[in-house]
Formats: C-alpha cells, sequence, structure tokens
C-alpha cells in the first residue's frame, strides 16, 4: 500500500505528513526542555549554598558548541544537496554532521569522566576541600605521606582513600533485604585476612507439633557464613512469616466475630444506647439528631476496635474472652521468626564502605553502624580519614554564608576554620590570597567595582597551584590585572590539572570532620543535579539525532533512487530535530559554563 | 521555503552566513563572560552579565529557528503547533509565581557582584 502524503502536501495543511509530526513532536520537546530549564531556574534561586558560577572548563564547552553550529550548517546543506539531487555531496555532508555528533559526545564523556573522578568534601565547618582522592596505601597506621605502594581491594581493584573503615567483631544480616555484593565481599576479605565468622547462636524456626520439622530450618553455632546459610534461613523465616500470618488473620477474624456478636446481641451501637449517653441529641432536629448519631456510632466503632486483639477480646462489662480456634489460641499455633542473623568473627575483620552505604552517623568512637541493605555492624572504627592526595580547590564560600547567618564576621570564622587552624600550607595560602585579593580590590576600586564573592572566599586549583610555587612577597596580579593564577595548558582545559607538573598541598581529613563527601555527581549538590539532568538528556537527545541522520546516510541509498524526493523530505524533518538539539545546547550552554 | 534547486542554491550562501554568526555570537558569549574589559554591570557574573548572555543566546536561537528551520517561511499550521508548545512551557512555568504561601524567595538570588561589601569595611 502507498502511503499518502510522504511527498506532496496535503490540501488541508500545505504540508507533507512527517513534518506535522516532527513539530509536534518538537513542540512537546520545548515543554520538556522548558519544564526542566525552569527547574534549573528554580533550583538556583531557592539554593540555600552558595551557586558555583563559572565552575565548568569553558573551552570544552566552546568547541561543543561550535561542532553543534557546524552540524547544524552541514546538516542543512545534506538536505540542499539531496535537493539538487547530489548524493555524492549529501553523503559528504551527512557524514560530518554524524562525525560532528561523535565527536560532541566524546568530548562529553570526557567531561563527564573528569568529574567522576573528582572528589569533593563539605567539612563540619561548612568549608570545602576538593582535590583528587589517594589510594590505601601499605605505610604503617598513622602515616599517611605520599609513601607506600597502593593497595588492592579484594575486587582487585585500586581503594580509594575516602572509605569508612569498620573493624567488624559482630555483624548481623537483616535476611529479607541483604545486599548480596557486600557479603560475598565480606566473604572475600575474611578469607583474603585470615578471619572466620561464624553463627553467633544457635536457630531453630521449627516448631513440633505445629509443622513438619524441617532440619533445613535450623542452625548451629560456629556454622560459617554463607549464601547456602543466609538463604537456607531467610526461607525458612519468610515461610513462617506467611504461615504466622495465615493465622493471624484467622485468629482476628475470630476476634472480631466475637465482638459484633456482643454489639449485635447487647445493642451497643442501637439508638437506646445512644440515648443513655446523649440524651441532648434527641431534643435537635431529626437531620441534626441522625448526624450525631452517625458520629457517634463511627466514634464507638473506632473505640471498639482497641478492645479487639488476636489473643483476647474486651467485652463492654470488663471481662476478657480468649480468642481461640479449635481450642488453640495464637501463641499455641505461631511458629518462630527470624528476622536477622547475627554472626561473629573469630578476630577484627577490617571492611571498607563507601560513604553513602553507611547510613549512621559518623561518631568518634562509633561502635555501632548500620549499612542501608539493614546490615548491622559492631566493633570499632580503624583510621578513616579522606586522603586527598592533591587539593586543588578550597571554598569558603558556603562557610562565610553560614558565619553570616549567623552574624559572625566571615573572615574571623575562615581562620577558625579547621583548614586554615590545622593545615599549615593552607594557612599560608589563604595568607596569599588574602595578598592577592587586597591587590585585586585596589585595582578594582579604581573603576568602582568590588571583587565577587567567589574571588574573595574561593580558591581554585589555578590559584593554589600559582600560590604553591610563588613566595609570598611576589604574589602579584596577572599583566591583566586579573587575580593570579597559572595559565591552563590546552590538555588541562579538559582533563583537569596536570598533578605531574603543578603542585597542590596534600591532606588528610579526619572523618569527624567531613559533614558530606561525594564524587562531582548529582550527590554533591543540586547544580551538579540538574547539570547532568539537562546535559544528559541533551546528549541522549544527540546520540538519538545521529543514529537517524547515520541511518540515512548509509541506508538511505535505495530510497534516494527510487524516490529521492521522499529522502530528501525525511532528511528536512531529521535535520529539524537536529537543530533543536542545536538550539537547547544554545542555552544550555551559557547557564552552565559561563554563569 | 526555498524549495527549487535555484532557491536552493542561493540560499545555501544565506546559511553560511547564519553559520557565522552563530560562531560570532559564541565567541562574544563567552568573551562578554570571561575578559575583565568586557564585563559589564558589576566586577563578575551579575544580572548585566546575565542579560546578555541570554540575549545573545536567543538572538541565536532565532537565527537557528527562523533559517535553519525555516520559520522564516512555513505553513500556518507549523506556526500554531511550535507556538502553542513555547506558549504553554511559558504558561505553566510562570503558574509557579503565583504562589504566596509559601513563595519562591527572590532575595535569595545572589547573581554575585559586590552583595557584601560590608564585610571588608
Amino acid at each position: 500500500m502507498e502511503i499518502p502524503f510522504v511527498v506532496t502536501p496535503r490540501k488541508d495543511t500545505g504540508l507533507f505528513n512527517s513534518k506535522i509530526a516532527i513539530w509536534l513532536f518538537l513542540a512537546s520537546e520545548v515543554m520538556l526542555f522548558g519544564g526542566l530549564f525552569s527547574a534549573y531556574v528554580f533550583l538556583r534561586i531557592g539554593a540555600d549554598y552558595p551557586w558555583p558560577e563559572r565552575t565548568l572548563p569553558v573551552l570544552p564547552g566552546l568547541l561543543n558548541t561550535f561542532i553543534l553550529i557546524a552540524s547544524s550548517v552541514t546538516v542543512v546543506f545534506a538536505w540542499a544537496a539531496l535537493k539538487m539531487r547530489n548524493w555524492r555531496q549529501f553523503q559528504i555532508f551527512m557524514g560530518a554532521t554524524v562525525l560532528c555528533a561523535a565527536v560532541f559526545m566524546v568530548f562529553k564523556a570526557i567531561e563527564y569522566n573528569v568529574k567522576f573522578h573528582h572528589q569533593a568534601a563539605r567539612l563540619a565547618d561548612y568549608s570545602m576541600v576538593e582535590g583528587h582522592i589517594d589510594y590505601e596505601r601499605n605505610h604503617s597506621e598513622g602515616d599517611h605521606g605520599h609513601g607506600g605502594e597502593k593497595l588492592k581491594g579484594v575486587d582487585g581493584d585500586y581503594i580509594e582513600a575516602n572509605r569508612h573503615r569498620f573493624e567488624i567483631d559482630e555483624m548481623s544480616f537483616d535476611l529479607a533485604r541483604y545486599h548480596k555484593p557486600w557479603v560475598e565481599m565480606t566473604l572475600a576479605e575474611a578469607e583474603a585476612q585470615g578471619v572466620e565468622i561464624k553463627l553467633a547462636s544457635d536457630i531453630d524456626l521449627n516448631r513440633a507439633g505445629i509443622a513438619e520439622t524441617d532440619p533445613s530450618k535450623a542452625a548451629k553455632e560456629g556454622e560459617p557464613l554463607s549464601f547456602d546459610l543466609l538463604a537456607r534461613i531467610r526461607k525458612a523465616h519468610l515461610d513462617n512469616r506467611a504461615f504466622n500470618s495465615q493465622k493471624r488473620t484467622a485468629f482476628l477474624r475470630e476476634a472480631w466475630a466475637i465482638k459484633k456478636k456482643e454489639i449485635k446481641d447487647e445493642d451497643l451501637l442501637g439508638e437506646a444506647a445512644f440515648a443513655s449517653e446523649f440524651p441532648k441529641a434527641f431534643e435537635m432536629s431529626p437531620e441534626d439528631k441522625d448526624k450525631a448519631y452517625a458520629r457517634w456510632k463511627a466514634g464507638m466503632r473506632a473505640r471498639m476496635a482497641t478492645d479487639v486483639s488476636i489473643a483476647s477480646v474486651k467485652m463492654s462489662d470488663g471481662s476478657s474472652v480468649d480468642v481461640t480456634l479449635e481450642g488453640k489460641s495464637f501463641s499455641d499455633l505461631e511458629l518462630p521468626e527470624s528476622p536477622s542473623l547475627t554472626f561473629k568473627t573469630s578476630k577484627p575483620l577490617l571492611v571498607r564502605y563507601k560513604s553513602h552505604d553507611v547510613i549512621t552517623d559518623y561518631k568518634v568512637g562509633n561502635e555501632t553502624i548500620a549499612l542501608r541493605d539493614g546490615t548491622g555492624l559492631k566493633g570499632k572504627y580503624a583510621d578513616s580519614a579522606m586522603h586527598f592526595h592533591y587539593v586543588d580547590g578550597i571554598d569558603f564560600q558556603h562557610l562565610v554564608m553560614i558565619a553570616e547567618e549567623k552574624n559572625q564576621d566571615p573572615l574571623v570564622a575562615i581562620e577558625n576554620s579547621w583548614l586554615v587552624k590545622e593545615n599549615e600550607i593552607v594557612a599560608e595560602l589563604w595568607e596569599k590570597h588574602q595578598k592577592a585579593l587586597g591587590l585585586l580590590e585596589e585595582k578594582l576600586a579604581e573603576i568602582g567595582k568590588e571583587p565577587t564573592e567567589k574571588d574573595r572566599y574561593r580558591m581554585g586549583w589555578q590559584e593554589i597551584a600559582y600560590y604553591m610555587e610563588t613566595p609570598l612577597d611576589q604574589v602579584a596580579l596577572t599583566a591583566s590585572n586579573a587575580p593570579p593564577k597559572v595559565t591552563m595548558k590546552l590538555k588541562e582545559h579538559f582533563m583537569g590539572p596536570d598533578y605531574d607538573v603543578r603542585k597542590f598541598p596534600h591532606i588528610n581529613v579526619p572523618r569527624e570532620q567531613v559533614a558530606l563527601d561525594s564524587k562531582f555527581t548529582p550527590k554533591w549538590n543540586t547544580y551538579y543535579a540538574i547539570y547532568f539532568t539537562i546535559t544528559g538528556l541533551h546528549g541522549l537527545h544527540v546520540i538519538g539525532g545521529a543514529i537517524v541522520l547515520g541511518y540515512y546516510l548509509f541506508c538511505g541509498r535505495a530510497m534516494y533512487l527510487s524516490n529521492p524526493e521522499w529522502l530528501a523530505n525525511r532528511v528536512e524533518v531529521g535535520g529539524l530535530f537536529w537543530h533543536f538539539v542545536d538550539l537547547v545546547w544554545i542555552f544550555a550552554f551559557p547557564i552552565f559554563y559561563l554563569m | 521555503m526555498a524549495d527549487s534547486p535555484e532557491e536552493i542554491k542561493k540560499s545555501i550562501k544565506l546559511y553560511l552566513i547564519i553559520g557565522g554568526a552563530l560562531f560570532v555570537g559564541t565567541v562574544l558569549t563567552v568573551l562578554v563572560a570571561v575578559v575583565p574589559w568586557l564585563d559589564f554591570g558589576a566586577h563578575g557574573f551579575d544580572t548585566a552579565d546575565l542579560i546578555i548572555g541570554l540575549a545573545i543566546a536567543t538572538t541565536k536561537a532565532t537565527l537557528v529557528a527562523l533559517i535553519f528551520m525555516h520559520l522564516n517561511h512555513e505553513k500556518v499550521w507549523i506556526y500554531w503547533l511550535f507556538g502553542f508548545g513555547i506558549f504553554f512551557a511559558i504558561a505553566m512555568v510562570a503558574l509557579i509565581f503565583l504562589a504566596k504561601g509559601d513563595p519562591i524567595k527572590y532575595d535569595g538570588f545572589d547573581l554575585g557582584g559586590p552583595t557584601r561589601a560590608a564585610i571588608t569595611e
């Protein structure tokens, strides 16, 4: 069957079908991205922390903008080539468009990858440390210099020095929720460290006379931790719980039957009972009395519900009736349940957890912690400081914001911050920064301007690298009177600072100073959350568009030979989508990279 | 819309010019943001930079829509479809600003600039 209006326009709209369709789709896309951009605006307006301004490297974003503009030109040229029936030119321009899409995604991937590997921590006093996290090394406890060999974890990967390190004496698994990979990791650690993990006490979920005795429902104290054991007891627990639920329902039904019988026999909810309690209601109008009566009945039913339980029913005269089925009470039939299973270690077992997997707050001397899967651990914390191999960002903007809310002098607050007080290098950096800031203030005052909050309270990696290599008395503004900083090399625009060449301080942040730690991911703050949402969705559009345009390029030849105008129309529609993708980026680029 | 090969040939020059204009607009946006002597308003990012940045972006977007997407001479159906999309996107977001009980806090919108002069005095 021939599809109408793929080449010739419809009489009523003057358009071929797919054009109407793509514009309908683009209209819905406008609303989708409009909604996300407004989410950005509301997050920025409502942020209770200093919004990161101009924090992304501009060059990769700028190049990506050029690439998308170039691809918008090439895609319209590809369409024009088809219209002029020049297949070879179409191939060249469409090929260039798809290539642009690929390069865009490569830059995007590099940018994302740098974010995923860049560590940040908000300290208890709201100062921020950013940088490159070290790996655990085999130097002795307490010695956290650069030396030592990097340690590999049981999974074969290097262990980032940002983990909660806990020495386990006892662990209790939530049988319904335990996370299998963590149990695997615990077993591997135990094997590597020569630790035995054994069941802490006998467990038996059988009950003679009620259900058939099943040896798989029991385990002896000292049985080693294994998935088989966890799965076995988990099944027994869930089976017993299902059995008990059924019984509980049956006993509750029986209990209500007793209560309902009493209500009926004694007419506890009858008008007579109501009248004896509220005689005045009968002086009201019949409608009002009926309403009052209905309310009274509802209230009485709610109160009576508390008289009913699985074991017994409290009667209106104060007596109590035991609930039984075939002469047996619920407790006679109830099977034992075991929601968790506890194990002991033969000696303290050192296990490392990512901070978001530990749901209890860190406290010095903590002896119990809980994990996200309901596992409870007893033991003690080993040294869990975060080791920043290279600190390439120190930010006091949030600390200043909090200090101002408390009417404190921001500079005093910074002087008293853990970073400046405890770390001599940071104190030196801050001193140099103060000098540079003074020079900047002088220069800006000449043109009636002042430094921004970011100028005042944030030292980015270029500033830190500059301060690290410049003595205090040589700190000076740049030739163009900008704040002093090292000049970025091309590679550094994309990959961040070159740690082999630049000098950065090494800082160990004790765990009790860490309020929040994260890579530069949505977890870190709403800025990165909305950044990944919008640029991520845009990236998916780039991929989707490239697939469609690539299909025309590689599979369009047959259609071109049979009906070139149809292919031209398809390319026009694909091109419209591609221009829209460019259009979104035209706004995303300045908003995320320049504002 | 350019449809005959002759018209399309003519349009190609226009596409190149628009492509060039988009490049220039992008460079301009970046220069305004990073070059100190092109920094309008207060030092650093502030409302002036916001307005200039968005104005350039809107101009670029308009060029793309009008020329590359052929909205400068399109059928009336398309105007209605796309117009409705934009109108409702803006109108629906605008509804949020009507909140009075727990209003959007405009005073919390710190656009940078010298807002904390008192600190240094």
